[in-house]
């Protein structure tokens, strides 16, 4: 009996010292704090609206099969945050089970907003993330979203009996932000109001005066795309600035200060900062 | 004593790949900034400090991570890494400091980066070091309006100063624009630029509001309103560009006078950190 017990004991003692030594080198050596979390980096990068390098990041940690679908959402979300189209890939993480808790729900929500255009696709992925949600977050943005759906279109919340009442009592939690949100996600650049005719122009002159003409501006931004920053920015005042800017278009060729290549042709750099910092200035003053 | 001695071969193995991998990457980050790849860079060594142990050495990498970023022009999330390597060890205090001067001067914060300057001139134990600092305070001070305060500086520095100071006195001697009057001038086209001594920028002016204007004349006596409309909206571009213009020209000289004195002062200064002892950084001007 006693020789057996020795003999099972040497048996797995290579395997028990191999598993302890293993696990010592995962644990305690050097890339132990890495292993925390590998999401970490991509995490961070994201909070600080790094969009395309936190696509590679993630897709770094997509490679070693470990956290893949966080991975995976962090991935869509943040195509979502770069204005590529990732409805399909949200759906597939969506319904393929691979999310649990908080996680699901931001993948819901996430689908539900970019699906908004479309009620009755957006609903029930909204109204899943609002019912479940374990963060508050979700619960007020689902609740916000779905109150802006149910407003356009009453019918759509005759299956859900009860949820108006709901959303009427977390109102109180929709911030500024959310409302914000509410319009679109990833275009943060909002134009002034008095900017809007001189942008239809300029839309109006890409679309049907530049294709005939080619693009022959020879400064980087191109005098529409100035024109356009200018009126973000600036409003009305903006055509005040191209009208500056046009008439010292040959003197900045001429300087051939700042020159870059793009598209295989030499342009000079005059970006509108140079030409707006004092406004600024001024402004804060 | 077998077992234990093929213990120690896998530990060292497992050290060794860890201290391989984090090689690999720092070998990677010092390509890409060696590259101009400075986003890229800074990511690598956000990951290097994320999977090093020890404090001193993730200081390190999030000291050249916030390096990296501020080259790339991403001056916020700098400070962030710099937040970060500091909180870890107080080893790179001195670089932190002047890499904070950096950053504050590219955002223009002469106050602050005069600051983190003043604290760092007092260390005389690096001669070219301190010769650094203290023309890149001069500098500092130039842009604080303080051109007395600079010239006390320049003399101070115990190497040879005498072009930068004459650069000095000769700015000193001579006289700002106003844009206030630059701006009233710009009402008649072009007389904007003349106050400023941009010539060939008033000629230009001048002949697009007149061409302008006569058409707009033209076509009111034609009473073609039509086209009067469309040649009003231009020549008011081109009028208010006028007028915008004289401001802007007037700031651009001020500009231009106060950078050609700093270029004399701050010459090729460039803060290079030299990582080929990493994670022992030297700085250098």
């Amino acid at each position: 009996m006693i020789d057996r017990v020795i003999q099972i004991r040497n048996r797995f003692r290579v395997p028990v010292f191999w598993a302890g030594t293993l696990s010592f080198c995962l644990l305690l050596l050097p890339p132990c704090p890495a292993s925390a979390n590998p999401l970490e980096l991509a995490l961070d990068l994201f909070e600080e609206g790094d969009w395309e390098q936190c696509r590679v990041e993630c897709r770094r940690v997509m490679q070693t099969k470990e956290h893949a679908p966080q991975a995976h959402l962090l991935l869509t979300i943040a195509e979502r945050r770069c204005g590529i189209d990732s409805t399909r890939m949200l759906q597939a993480l969506c319904e393929d089970n691979l999310l649990k808790g908080p996680e699901l729900d931001l993948a819901r929500y996430e689908l539900g907003h970019a699906l908004r255009r479309t009620p009755t696709k957006a609903f029930p992925y909204l109204l899943q993330a609002f019912l479940n949600a374990e963060s508050p977050n979700i619960f007020a943005r689902s609740g916000l979203l779905l109150a802006d759906i149910v407003d356009a279109s009453p019918d759509i919340a005759a299956n859900a009996p009860g949820l108006i009442p709901q959303l009427l009592s977390c109102r109180p939690l929709w911030t500024g932000d959310m409302y914000g949100e509410l319009e679109s996600l990833p275009d943060r650049d909002r134009a002034r109001l008095s900017g809007k005719p001189g942008e239809w122009l300029i839309a109006f002159y890409r679309s049907q005066i530049r294709p005939t003409i080619a693009n022959r501006c020879t400064l980087e931004p191109s005098c529409s795309e100035y024109m356009r920053q200018a009126l973000r920015k600036h409003g009305a005042l903006g055509f005040a600035i191209y009208g500056d800017r046009g008439v010292r278009e040959p003197e900045v060729v001429s300087a051939r200060q700042s020159p870059v290549k793009i598209n295989g042709q030499i342009r000079y750099q005059d970006p509108l900062h140079h030409h707006d910092w004092w406004l600024q200035k001024e402004t804060a003053e | 004593m077998k077992w234990t001695a093929l213990y120690t071969v896998i530990l060292l193995l497992s050290a060794s790949t860890a201290a391989m991998a984090d090689e690999t990457t720092r070998l990677l980050a010092e390509a890409l900034i060696a590259d101009d790849l400075f986003g890229d860079a800074a990511v690598e060594y956000r990951r290097l400090a994320l999977e090093s142990a020890q404090p001193e050495h993730r200081s390190a990498c999030f000291w050249a991570s916030a390096y990296a970023y501020w080259r790339d022009g991403r001056t916020s999330v700098a400070s962030d890494m710099l937040d970060l390597a500091e909180d870890l060890s107080d080893e790179y205090a001195k670089q932190s400091l002047q890499l904070r001067a950096e950053i504050a001067a590219s955002e223009n914060h002469w106050a602050e980066a005069e600051f983190y300057l003043r604290s760092l001139s007092t260390d005389s134990s690096d001669a070219a070091m301190q010769n650094g600092i203290l023309r890149r305070l001069a500098r500092t001070q130039l842009q604080m309006g303080d051109a007395s305060a600079a010239s006390a500086t320049l003399s101070s520095i115990p190497a040879n100063a005498n072009t930068e100071l004459a650069a000095l006195e000769t700015y000193e001697s001579g006289r700002d624009k106003s844009p206030r009057t630059g701006g009233l001038m710009g009402i008649i086209p072009g007389l904007g630029y003349v106050y400023s001594g941009e010539y060939g920028n008033a000629v230009r002016s001048l002949i697009l509001n007149a061409l302008f204007i006569y058409g707009m004349v033209d076509t009111a006596q034609e009473d073609q309103w039509g086209g009067f409309g469309i040649i009003t909206f231009f020549e008011l571009t081109w009028y208010t560009g006028s007028i915008y213009g004289g401001f802007d020209a007037a700031h651009r000289y001020n500009q231009e006078r106060l950078l050609s004195v700093a270029e004399e002062i701050d010459g090729d200064l460039n803060l290079r950190p030299d990582f080929a002892k990493f994670p022992v950084i030297r700085l250098r001007y």
